[in-house]
């Protein structure tokens, strides 16, 4: 379990972010626009976290904060174990760090510079960090335009000459040319034709596992999410409400939210047609004041009186999940990380229906129960030695 | 809706002041009053009399506070050359440039608008070329030469139209007369100002009509005038007062100009002489008064703006 | 300037020199259907430009005109029949075979000062706009990249300035300042600057938010290659549209500040103060040739300006079609 995947490269704590609203006849601040309101996650090396939610909910500008776009207005971020808010005085080693953070915007019509034909947008950052020379920017640039399978003929044509998918490929190898280990996507596809969007994320997933990349994937597309994440974090009003292995929370959702997004995903089966879909009622809060107590509360299907008094906090689900059983029985071990979930209501009740007789856990085999209480014994252990 | 009005004014308190600032700096950079003074049969003691007298002995920032206190109580100074008060010099050539000005706006409006509009929904027609070309030859003719050869032609040649003055000398001139010799300078004015009006209009309406609203408008089966009539036109109304606001500092620019070559007894003549007799005080008034002028201008229009138009943001 | 770039990689990297084409793209290479994604067809900014431009037949017209007559300029000392300060013939003598455009009350030859005065009158139009540009530019760039403070103070000082009507505070600063060639350019040039300001700054707050500004900012990239490099040429255009129109004012305020007798004095001509002499009642009655050529040049200069401004506006337009 301490193999090197395991050390978090990027690790986010408490992360705020409050945007002031200005206002009245002589200007100040009348409130905050609380757009991350305490989030913590980490990203091991070589891994995908999904970030899902509806627009508004804080999720890009996780990413934005993350390369540096904007500083956060409270908490701590990590990368390979060093604070960067600690080093912003020191220039130097800030400017060589930020590199390694790299993003990808979700329209590709706006991430190039109109005016520059590619072949600049590519060399200049490589030339001012001293990562390619003259002599070597021209190789170095096909190698990149080769990774993200673009012909050579494009280094001279300018971005208007290109289509949505061609420039978000342009847009990756600008990510890539200064060799980062770690790059925000920040709703890559999204703009894209469906026809493209399966390609780019393909190379997406392609380039990490070439380049060891580590990526933080925004999007609201919970396919797409889940097709490139090892991790889904799934957001409402600046909070985590679900994180969990990507696999596990897609199948099995325990949030209300969780699975009120999944199950607006239209299904692509006519058997199920009729099938009543739960959609979401009621508008999203408003973050300025966001309810008291559970920020779903209002909209939620399950919700209680004691859900309006409360603010849940993020507790990790009892061991025996059912997906994780057939996971550990299937012997994918290490997948039987983390799952979290906001929302006690339901981990009371999971919890109620496991103390039971479990109708689900009755088709799991003996051999996986035995194997989800030996792997409950070590996740217990292992969070202990992290505490 | 009154709080961004409020607002408005705040903001333009900071500009009337910094107006002041420049106005007051200008009129050190030109030298000091008792420049003038001095001369063979003033002796330096009198000069120094003179200086206390003046508060001249005081630090700049006093002196500035003192100048500000007496413009604030209406008093713009005295005239070098003619020892009148500043105020009653601008009160009395006031009245002609406001006519003259105010008759100039209007006409230009009432040619600018309907054929900035016409241009608009005629767009590359004959019709819309021939009146952008005359409304480039309209911002592009210097007004004193459109003066000059109409008064050529006006005047000299044809003897219809008196070249100087608000009226002829030795009658009292009645409306007739007043309106006679306005026409020359009203047509350069109006002219001038057309130009770019007309452009402007047009372009905003050209805006106007692409708006989903009028082609739905359309679809419907309304008629091509009514559209244009009951839609369009109600919304050309805001670029109708934005080219109000812009065209008022012109005006004021313009008739310094036209003023001059017409002889009309106006705020350009005076300022036009006093430039020429370098009589500061004179000149400083003048400068404060547009400024603050086309500063209420601006206000004006931005808060029209606000009342016409319901959708804009207030922030 | 951005749209003047040259264009090496696109000649080095263009289909044609690259023969193998796609072959030696790379293995992913096939993943790019040139005929699903839009590919081929290349035309370099500049030719979009020219092409749109030639759509504009005064302004080509115009664009011909002005040519012509800043050559005749350029080449006065060489073209000009007479020196433009010498007495060469009888006073005030109407066009003739050996004075084209006649004598002026001196006995100055007329075409050869209209000749050099429309030196000097381009001079004062290009130097003062080159000034009010350079200072705009400056002045916009930081209040809209900077914000805060920064951007109240200037555009406040804008507005300030922005009051005040532009030729009275011309003429104020002429009177102060001693009438003159250079002083008439500086007043100029540091009296046209808010426009361009208030033009480069709100280019620069949308720019701001773009997403290749903000690549770069997470690229690292130092502040002078943002704002010059990638903010600067993509607002060059609007920029030069406008700086036409600070020409043709410039053009125009000189003449009107030279015929009050508060801008170039002569004996240097211009085109402005050749006017003055109309003010008096024979010259305007009795004498057209002396002020009839330097006006209708200034209106045809500043006509040419104005067409060639607008249909760079139109040729320059990112949205514009066809």
């Amino acid at each position: 379990m301490t193999d090197e995947k395991s050390i978090p490269l990027i690790e986010v704590r408490d992360l705020k972010k409050y945007y002031p609203i200005k206002g009245g006849v002589i200007t100040h601040t009348t409130g905050h626009i609380r757009a991350v309101d305490g989030v913590s996650f980490s990203i091991p090396k070589g891994q995908t976290l999904g970030l899902v939610g509806e627009s508004g909910c804080g999720k890009s500008t996780i990413g934005r904060q993350l390369v540096g776009l904007e500083t956060p207005t409270a908490g701590t971020i990590c990368y390979n174990g060093c604070d960067l808010e600690a080093i912003r005085k020191d220039k130097k080693q800030l400017r060589q760090i930020r590199t390694k953070l790299q993003m990808v915007f979700q329209d590709p019509y706006s991430s190039l510079n109109p005016r520059k034909h590619i072949f600049e947008i590519l060399s200049q950052p490589m030339l001012y960090h001293h990562i390619s020379t003259k002599a070597s920017v021209e190789q170095d640039i096909l190698k990149l335009l080769d990774m993200v399978g673009l012909p050579k003929t494009v280094l001279g044509r300018y971005p208007h000459e290109f289509s949505g998918g061609q420039r978000q490929r342009i847009a990756i190898a600008k990510a890539l040319s200064l060799n980062p280990e770690f790059i925000v996507c920040d709703e890559p596809v999204s703009a894209l034709d469906v026809s493209i969007q399966a390609q780019i994320l393909n190379l997406l997933r392609e380039l990490q596992k070439e380049l060891d990349l580590t990526l933080l994937f925004v999007g609201h597309g919970l396919g797409a999410v889940n097709y490139v994440s090892n991790q889904i974090a799934v957001m409402y009003l600046g909070k985590i409400v679900e994180i969990g292995e990507a696999k596990e929370v897609f199948r099995h959702p325990v949030h209300p939210y969780t699975k009120a997004l999944l199950e607006a995903v239209p299904v692509p089966d006519p058997a199920q047609k009729d099938k009543e879909r739960r959609l979401l009622q009621g508008e999203v809060g408003s973050n300025t004041n966001p309810p008291d107590g559970c920020r779903f509360h209002n909209r939620c299907p399950y919700a209680t009186d004691a859900c309006a008094q409360e603010e849940p906090t993020l507790e990790q689900l009892p061991a025996r999940s059912v997906f994780r059983a057939e996971q550990i029985y299937a012997g994918n071990e290490h997948t039987t990380d983390i799952h979290k979930v906001a929302c006690p209501m339901m981990l009371e009740h999971m919890q109620n229906r496991m103390n039971s007789t479990n109708p689900a856990g009755a088709t799991v085999p003996e051999a996986a129960r035995n194997a989800v209480d030996a792997a409950a014994g070590e996740t217990m252990q292992e969070e202990e030695a992290h505490g | 809706m009154g709080k961004y009005i409020l607002k408005r004014i705040l903001i333009a308190i900071p500009v009337l002041f910094g107006i002041t600032l420049i106005d007051y700096g200008i009129m050190c950079l030109a030298g000091s009053p008792l420049e003038m003074l001095q001369g063979p049969r003033v002796s330096e003691a009198a000069v120094q009399a003179k200086a206390i007298s003046l508060g001249l002995d005081k630090p700049f920032y006093i002196q500035y506070f003192v100048w500000l206190g007496q413009i604030l109580q209406g008093n713009l100074g005295y005239s070098i050359k003619s020892y009148q008060s500043v105020s009653s010099m601008i009160a009395s050539h006031l009245p002609p440039t406001l006519l003259l000005m105010g008759v100039s706006l209007i006409v230009s409006l009432l040619f600018s608008v309907p054929a900035g509009i016409y241009s608009a929904v005629h767009q590359y027609s004959k019709g819309d070329y021939t009146v952008v070309t005359v409304s480039f030859l309209g911002s592009s003719i210097p007004g004193f030469f459109l003066s000059l050869l109409l008064v050529y032609v006006f005047t000299i040649k044809l003897g219809w139209l008196p070249s100087s003055g608000m009226t002829t000398l030795g009658t009292d001139g009645g409306a007739v007369d007043v309106i006679r010799h306005m026409i020359m300078p009203v047509i350069v004015l109006s002219f001038s100002m057309a130009g770019s009006t007309i452009r402007y209009i047009r372009s905003a309406v050209l805006e106007i009509l692409q708006q989903d609203y009028l082609r739905t408008a359309k679809a419907k089966g309304i008629g091509h005038f009514r559209v244009i009539n009951k839609h369009a036109l109600r919304n050309a109304l805001l670029p109708i007062i934005t080219v109000i606001g812009m065209e008022i500092p012109v005006l004021f620019g313009g008739s310094i100009i036209i003023e001059q070559v017409f002889s009309w007894p106006g705020l350009g003549l005076m300022t036009m002489s006093a430039i020429s007799n370098r009589d500061y005080p004179v000149i400083m008034g003048v400068c404060l008064l547009s400024a603050v002028v086309v500063l209420v201008a601006n206000l004006l229009t931005d808060i029209l703006y606000v009342l016409a138009d319901p959708t804009i943001q207030l922030d | 300037m951005g749209i003047f770039r040259n264009n090496q990689y696109r000649k080095k990297f263009s289909p044609a020199a690259d023969a193998s084409g796609k072959g030696s793209g790379g293995s992913r290479a096939g993943n790019v259907k040139s005929g699903h994604e839009k590919n081929l067809h290349s035309e370099s900014y500049l030719q979009t430009v020219w092409r749109r431009f030639k759509h504009h037949h005064l302004a080509t017209v115009s664009l011909v005109i002005l040519a012509v007559i800043t050559i005749a300029a350029l080449l006065a000392p060489v073209i000009a029949p007479y020196d433009p300060t010498a007495i060469v013939g009888g006073f005030s003598q109407p066009p003739s075979w050996e004075f084209w455009l006649g004598t002026d009350q001196i006995g100055r030859d007329m075409l050869s000062r209209l000749l050099y005065a429309t030196r000097i009158s381009l001079l004062v139009g290009v130097m003062a706009t080159l000034i009010s540009t350079v200072i705009g530019v400056i002045l916009g760039l930081i209040a809209g990249y900077f914000g805060g403070i920064a951007d109240m103070v200037i555009m406040r000082f804008t507005d300030m300035v922005m009051s005040f009507p532009y030729i009275l505070l011309v003429l104020v600063a002429a009177a102060i300042f001693k009438p003159g060639l250079w002083n008439i350019i500086l007043i100029l040039g540091f009296v046209d600057w808010p426009g361009v300001a208030r033009l480069v700054r709100s280019n620069v707050l949308n720019l701001r938010e773009t997403n290749f500004i903000k690549g770069n900012i997470v690229a690292g990239m130092p502040l002078r290659h943002i704002l010059f490099s990638e903010i600067l040429p993509n607002t060059a255009a609007p920029i030069l549209v406008y700086a036409t129109s600070v020409l043709a004012l410039s053009i125009l305020d000189e003449a009107a500040l030279s015929f009050l007798g508060q801008g170039v004095q002569p004996p240097t001509p211009s085109l402005g103060n050749m006017l003055n002499g109309a003010q008096s009642l024979t010259v305007l009655t009795s004498k057209p040739w002396l002020w009839i050529p330097p006006g209708l040049l200034i209106v045809v200069i500043v006509m040419s300006i104005n067409f060639i401004g607008d249909a760079l506006r139109d040729a320059l337009d990112p949205n514009g079609g066809n």
